[in-house]
C-alpha cells in the first residue's frame, strides 16, 4: 500500500502564487503574468522579484514544475519561464483552502461575507 | 532587440542562477517596455532600476540557498569520489602512493627549509635577532676568532645592538658526591640574558661584572639541572657545583625550555681581556646581536660590510679576504626573503610535484575515458561544463586528499627520525628552536599543494572531456567507443616515464644491492668492542699523555678487557679520504691514486683488533716522531697498485695541489691484513695507516675491546676518568656494533626508499602504458571490427595493438639510453662497460612490462563482434 504524505503547508504568498498559476494554467503562468493576475484579483501591490523568489521556493519544495517556453518579441526575443504546478502543488492548495474555509466557517458576523 | 540599459542586462546575467539567464531578463525586459508604454522613457527607467536592484537581491538570495544546495551536491562528489577509489584499485594504490611522496616530499622539503633557512626563533622578537659571521672570500673556513672586530662591532655598528659573543665549551659536572657528567656549557657574554629578554626563574642573570678578569666564577643553570640534579633545592642559588677541576657558585635559574645560544643548560661568564685583542687573537666565538629598531636585515649588512671593508684596509694582512656576513639566528638566510630562496624552497617542490601528477595523470585521463558516456549524458540533460568539471575535480582532490594524510604521516615520522640522527651527535641534542615535526603552517602548504594536485589531475581532463561535442559523444555510447584520445602531450609524458625509469633503475638497484652488501659485511664485524672519544681539558701541570697512560693502564686492569688502542677512528667509525701517488717500483713514475682510505693508528692498534700482520712490521715507538715518514697499507692497497707483490719499501705520498711544493713521501713498512669495514665495488678499500701519538690523534678515539657486553662497561670507564682527573671528559661512549649500525642505518633506508619510489615509477609506467593501449583500442572498435569482418587475421590485430605499445616503449628506452649515455661521456668515473649490464636489463624488463600491459587490451580487440561494429557502421 502507498503512503501518500501530507500536502505541505503553505505561506501566505506562497498560496496566492500558486492559485495565480492555477487560473493562468500553464501556457500562461510566468512570473509576470502571475504577478499581474495576483494584483489584479488582491489589489495588493506585487513585485516581480518576490513572485520570483517564490517560484523558486515552490520549485524546490517541488510543488512546482517550470519549463522555458517559445522566445516572445514583446521579450525582446527571450523565452517565458512557465510555471506548471504539480499534483503536489494542488494537494497543498487544497489543504490551505479547506483549513482557510473551516477557520472561517461562522464568522461571517464578524468578518462579513469572503465570497 | 533589449531595450534595457547593457549593464543591466550584464548584471543580471550573471547574477541569475546557470540556465535562467534568458528568462529572468526576459521578465525585465517585458516590464520595461510595459513602462515604456504606460509612463514615458524616464519614469519607465527610474522604475526598471527599483525593480532591476530588487531582483539583483532576489537573485542573490537565490544563490546563496543554491550554494547551501550545492553543498550537498558536493558532499555527494566526495562520496562518489571515495567510491571511485575503491572501484579502480589499481590507479587508487599507484596513483595515491606517487601523490603521497609527492606531496610528503614537497612538505618535508617546505618544512626543513625554511627549518634551515630561517628559522622561527621562540623568543620575545625572535625573528629580529641575527648573528654575525665572517666568512672567508678565499673560499676557506669561515673565521671565528672574531673578538678583535667584536669590539669594533660593538664600538661602531648601529644597526645592531645587544651585541654578545659565546663559545661552548665541555666540562664535567659534579655535584656533590655525584657521578661526574659532561656537560655542554655556554661560555657567553652577559649581552646573551639582555638579548633574549627572558627573566630567570630565580636569582639574576649573568651581569656585566662578571666577565670581568678575578670575579669569581658563577654559573646560572638551566630549570631541569636545578630540578634533576640538585633535586630541586630550595636554597639552589649560592649553592656551588664543580665544573670541571673549578668551583662555582649557582646565582640563577633560568626556565625550562630556555638554551639560548643553541641547547644549553648551563650559562658561564666568557671573561675578556680588558686590553683588547689583536686581529685574529683570541678563542673562536660566535657572535649575536639584534637589529635595531627600525633597521633591516640589509641595512644590518650593508653596515657590517662597511666596517668589514675598513678594518680590512687597516688590517691587509689578516682581514684582507675576510668580510662579515648578517644571517637571521639560526638560519643560512641573510633574513630578506631572495628570489634565490624563494627557488630553493618551491621549484623542488613544483617539480617534484608535476612529476608525480603527470604519471598519475595519465591513469585519471583512461579512467576519464571509461566515463565519456556518462559525462555526455549529464551534459545533455543539462549539467553544466563547471559542474562536471567540478565534479572530477572533487573526485581527484578525493584521491589527493587521502594520499596527503598518508604522506604527511610518513614525512611527520621521516623528520622526527631524521632529526633525531642528525643531531644525535650534537652534545646537548638539537637547537632549542628546532621543532621535529610539521608545522601548521606546512600543513596548510600541503593542502594548497593537494588542491594543485587536484586541479591537475581533475580539471585537465575534465575540459578534454567536457570540450568534445556531445553529439559525437552520445553516438559512441552504444557502440561503446570513446571519442578521448592519447594526445602529444599524455603521450610525450609517458614516453618520458619510461626513458626515466630507464635512466634511474639501474643506480637505484645498484645503491641497493650496495647498500645490503657492505650492511652484511659489516655485520659480521666483531661485536665486543667500545669506543670512547677522549679530551682533557688541562691546566699547566697536567699533560694528555700521562693521563692517558695512566688512564689505559687502569683500563686494561678491568676483569674481561682484552685490549686498549687509539686512533683518530675506529674500524666502521666513518672515513677519512685523500688523493695520493704511489711508487710502484723504485723509479717509476707514481702512479696517481684518487681515493685513498686513510687511518691514523696508536700502539697495539692491529693486535687489538685482531688484524695480522702480514708483511714487513709494526710501527716502533719511534714512527711516532713528527719527523718520522712511515706508514703501513692493506691488501687491497698492495693488490690495486703493487701488482699484488709486497709493497714493503715502496713509497707513497699524498698528493699536493701545487706541482711545484711535493709532499715528503712515507715509506710503506708493513702490510696488514683488510679489515672488511670499508667495502667497495672492487672490493675492500686501499688504506694507508700512519703511526699517531696521543698528541697528534685528532680526534682521539679510545677503543677497548670487552669480552662481553661493550655497552655494559661503559660506566665503569666513566668511573675510572672521573677517579683519575675531573678535567678527563669522555664522550659518546658506545658500542662500535651501534656505531656502525647507525651509520649504516640511513644509508640502508635511502637505498630502500629510492628503490621503492623507482620501482613505483616503473609500475606507473606499466599502468599507463596499459591505460594507453584500452583507450586506444575502445577508439578503433569501429575499426577493429570492421577489420576483422573483412578477414584481418587475428595475429594482424594483436600486432596493430602491441605495435604501438612497441613504440611507445621503444621510445622511452631509446631516450633513457641516449641520456644515460651523454652524461657517463662527461664523467670521468663511470664507463659505458660499467652500466651496460644494468642498462640491458632494465630495457628487457621495461619491455617485458610494457608488452605484458598491452594483453588485457590486446583480448579486449580480439573480443570485438564485427556484426556490433558493422550495425553501427
Amino acid at each position: 500500500m502507498v503512503q501518500k504524505s501530507a500536502p505541505l503547508s503553505l505561506a501566505e504568498f506562497e498560496l496566492l502564487v500558486l492559485l495565480a498559476a492555477l487560473r493562468l494554467g500553464q501556457d500562461e503562468a510566468y512570473t509576470v503574468s502571475i504577478a499581474d493576475e495576483i494584483e489584479q484579483r488582491t489589489g495588493r501591490s506585487v513585485r516581480h522579484a518576490n513572485v520570483y523568489t517564490t517560484l523558486q521556493r515552490l520549485e524546490n519544495k517541488r510543488l512546482i514544475a517550470t519549463a522555458l517556453g517559445a522566445p516572445r518579441a514583446e521579450r525582446g526575443g527571450k523565452p517565458r519561464r512557465l510555471v506548471t504546478v504539480r499534483p503536489s502543488g494542488v494537494a497543498s492548495v487544497r489543504a490551505a483552502a479547506v483549513g482557510i474555509q473551516a477557520m472561517v466557517a461562522g464568522l461571517s458576523d464578524l468578518i462579513g461575507e469572503t465570497s | 532587440m533589449s531595450q534595457l540599459p547593457r549593464w543591466s542586462t550584464l548584471l543580471l546575467r550573471w547574477l541569475a542562477p546557470s540556465g535562467q539567464e534568458n528568462d529572468v531578463v526576459g521578465d525585465l525586459e517585458e516590464s520595461h517596455r510595459r513602462r515604456l508604454r504606460r509612463h514615458g522613457s524616464t519614469k519607465a527607467q527610474l522604475l526598471t532600476a527599483f525593480e532591476m536592484v530588487e531582483m539583483s537581491a532576489a537573485l542573490v538570495r537565490v544563490r546563496a540557498v543554491r550554494s547551501r544546495v550545492k553543498g550537498t551536491d558536493v558532499m555527494q562528489d566526495y562520496k562518489l569520489g571515495l567510491r571511485m577509489l575503491l572501484k579502480y584499485p589499481g590507479l587508487t594504490i599507484a596513483g595515491g602512493l606517487a601523490l603521497a611522496i609527492a606531496i610528503g616530499v614537497g612538505a618535508g622539503w617546505y618544512d626543513l627549509s625554511r627549518d634551515f633557512l630561517r628559522p622561527t626563533i621562540p623568543l620575545p622578537e625572535g625573528d629580529r635577532i641575527v648573528e654575525i659571521e665572517m666568512r672567508n672570500t678565499n673560499g676557506g673556513a669561515d673565521e671565528r676568532r672574531l673578538l678583535h672586530d667584536f669590539a669594533a662591532w660593538q664600538r661602531d655598528a648601529r644597526s645592531v645592538v645587544d651585541l654578545g659573543v659565546y663559545r661552548t665549551v665541555e666540562r664535567n659536572l659534579v655535584i656533590g658526591d655525584a657521578r661526574p657528567e659532561p656537560v655542554t656549557i655556554a661560555e657567553t657574554t652577559a649581552a646573551a640574558f639582555r638579548l633574549v629578554r627572558v627573566p630567570p626563574l630565580l636569582g639574576r642573570p649573568l651581569l656585566d661584572a662578571d666577565q670581568q678578569p678575578g670575579a669569581t666564577p658563577v654559573v646560572v643553570i638551566g630549570q631541569r639541572v636545578w630540578q634533576q640534579q640538585l633535586g630541586g633545592r630550595s636554597d639552589v642559588i649560592g649553592h656551588t657545583v664543580q665544573l670541571g677541576r673549578t668551583t662555582t657558585t649557582i646565582v640563577g635559574v633560568m626556565p625550562d625550555g630556555f638554551a639560548f645560544p643553541i641547547n644549553h643548560r648551563l650559562w658561564v661568564p666568557l671573561q675578556l681581556q680588558p686590553s683588547g685583542y689583536l686581529p685574529l687573537a683570541g678563542p673562536s666565538v660566535r657572535v649575536y646581536g639584534r637589529l635595531a629598531p627600525r633597521a633591516t636585515p640589509a641595512q644590518a649588512s650593508a653596515e657590517l660590510i662597511a666596517l668589514g671593508e675598513r678594518t680590512a684596509a687597516d688590517s691587509p694582512l689578516t682581514h684582507q679576504h675576510l668580510r662579515p656576513r648578517v644571517l637571521a639566528y639560526g638560519g643560512e638566510s641573510p633574513g630578506d626573503s631572495t628570489w634565490l630562496e624563494f627557488i630553493i624552497t618551491h621549484l623542488p617542490i613544483l617539480l617534484v610535484l608535476v612529476i608525480a601528477c603527470t604519471n598519475v595523470g595519465t591513469l585519471v585521463y583512461a579512467r576519464t575515458a571509461t566515463r565519456e558516456a556518462e559525462i555526455a549524458t549529464r551534459y545533455a540533460l543539462g549539467a553544466g561544463r563547471s559542474r562536471i568539471v567540478a565534479q572530477l575535480f572533487v573526485e581527484a582532490l578525493v584521491l589527493a586528499s587521502v594520499a596527503a594524510v598518508i604522506g604527511l604521516a610518513a614525512t611527520q615520522w621521516a623528520i622526527k627520525w631524521g632529526m633525531g640522527v642528525y643531531y644525535s651527535g650534537l652534545p646537548g641534542g638539537p637547537p632549542f628552536w628546532v621543532n621535529a615535526g610539521l608545522k601548521p603552517m606546512t600543513m596548510l602548504y600541503a593542502a594548497g599543494l593537494t588542491i594543485v594536485g587536484a586541479a591537475i589531475l581533475g580539471v585537465l581532463p575534465a575540459l578534454k572531456v567536457t570540450s568534445s561535442h556531445v553529439h559525437s559523444q552520445l553516438k559512441n555510447l552504444g557502440a561503446g567507443g570513446s571519442t578521448l584520445q592519447f594526445g602529444k602531450f599524455w603521450t610525450t609524458a609517458m614516453i618520458v616515464q619510461v626513458a626515466l625509469t630507464v635512466i634511474f633503475l639501474p643506480p637505484a638497484y645498484g645503491v641497493s644491492e650496495e647498500a645490503l652488501r657492505d650492511r652484511q659485511i659489516r655485520s659480521q664485524f666483531p661485536k665486543e668492542f667500545l669506543a670512547i672519544r677522549l679530551e682533557l681539558v688541562t691546566d699547566a701541570d697536567a699533560t694528555l699523555p700521562e693521563m692517558y697512560a695512566e688512564l689505559e693502564r687502569r683500563i686494561a686492569q678491568e676483569p674481561g678487557v682484552r685490549g686498549v688502542t687509539f686512533a683518530d677512528r675506529l674500524p666502521g667509525m666513518g672515513v677519512a679520504l685523500q688523493t695520493a701517488e704511489a711508487e710502484t717500483s723504485p723509479g717509476a713514475a707514481p702512479v696517481l691514486i684518487p681515493t685513498l682510505w686513510t687511518a691514523s693508528v696508536g700502539p697495539r692498534f692491529f693486535e687489538t683488533f685482531d688484524i695480522p700482520l702480514l708483511a714487513g712490521r709494526d710501527f716502533y715507538d719511534g714512527d711516532r716522531t713528527a719527523d718520522a715518514n712511515t706508514v703501513l697499507v692493506n691488501e687491497a692497497f698492495a693488490r690495486r697498485y703493487m701488482g699484488g707483490v709486497s709493497p714493503v719499501g715502496r713509497r707513497v705520498r699524498y698528493a699536493s695541489a701545487d706541482p711545484a711544493k711535493a709532499r715528503p713521501w712515507f715509506e710503506i713498512v708493513g702490510m696488514v691484513r683488510d679489515i672488511g669495514m670499508t667495502p667497495t665495488d672492487q672490493g675492500e678499500a686501499p688504506y694507508v695507516y700512519t703511526p699517531a701519538s696521543i698528541a697528534t690523534a685528532s680526534p682521539l678515539v679510545v677503543g677497548v675491546r670487552v669480552a662481553g657486553d661493550p655497552a655494559a662497561f661503559a660506566p665503569r670507564v666513566r668511573a675510572i676518568a672521573a677517579n683519575l682527573d675531573l678535567g678527563l671528559r669522555l664522550d659518546e661512549i658506545r658500542s662500535l656494533d651501534e656505531i656502525i649500525w647507525g651509520v649504516d642505518i640511513p644509508m640502508m633506508i635511502g637505498a630502500g626508499a629510492i628503490t621503492a619510489v623507482v620501482t613505483l615509477a616503473l609500475f606507473l609506467s606499466a599502468a599507463g602504458i596499459f591505460s594507453l593501449m584500452s583507450v586506444s583500442v575502445a577508439r578503433r572498435t569501429k575499426e577493429i571490427g570492421l577489420r576483422t569482418a573483412l578477414g584481418a587475421s587475428r595475429g594482424r590485430l594483436i600486432a596493430g595493438v602491441f605495435s604501438r605499445a612497441l613504440m611507445l616503449v621503444g621510445g622511452g628506452i631509446a631516450a633513457g639510453i641516449a641520456v644515460l649515455v651523454f652524461f657517463i661521456s662527461m664523467s670521468d668515473e663511470v664507463e659505458l662497460i660499467d652500466v651496460a649490464d644494468g642498462l640491458a636489463m632494465t630495457s628487457a624488463l621495461m619491455l617485458a612490462v610494457g608488452l605484458l600491459a598491452c594483453i588485457e587490451p590486446a583480448r579486449r580487440a580480439l573480443r570485438i563482434q564485427p556484426t556490433d561494429a558493422l550495425k553501427e557502421a
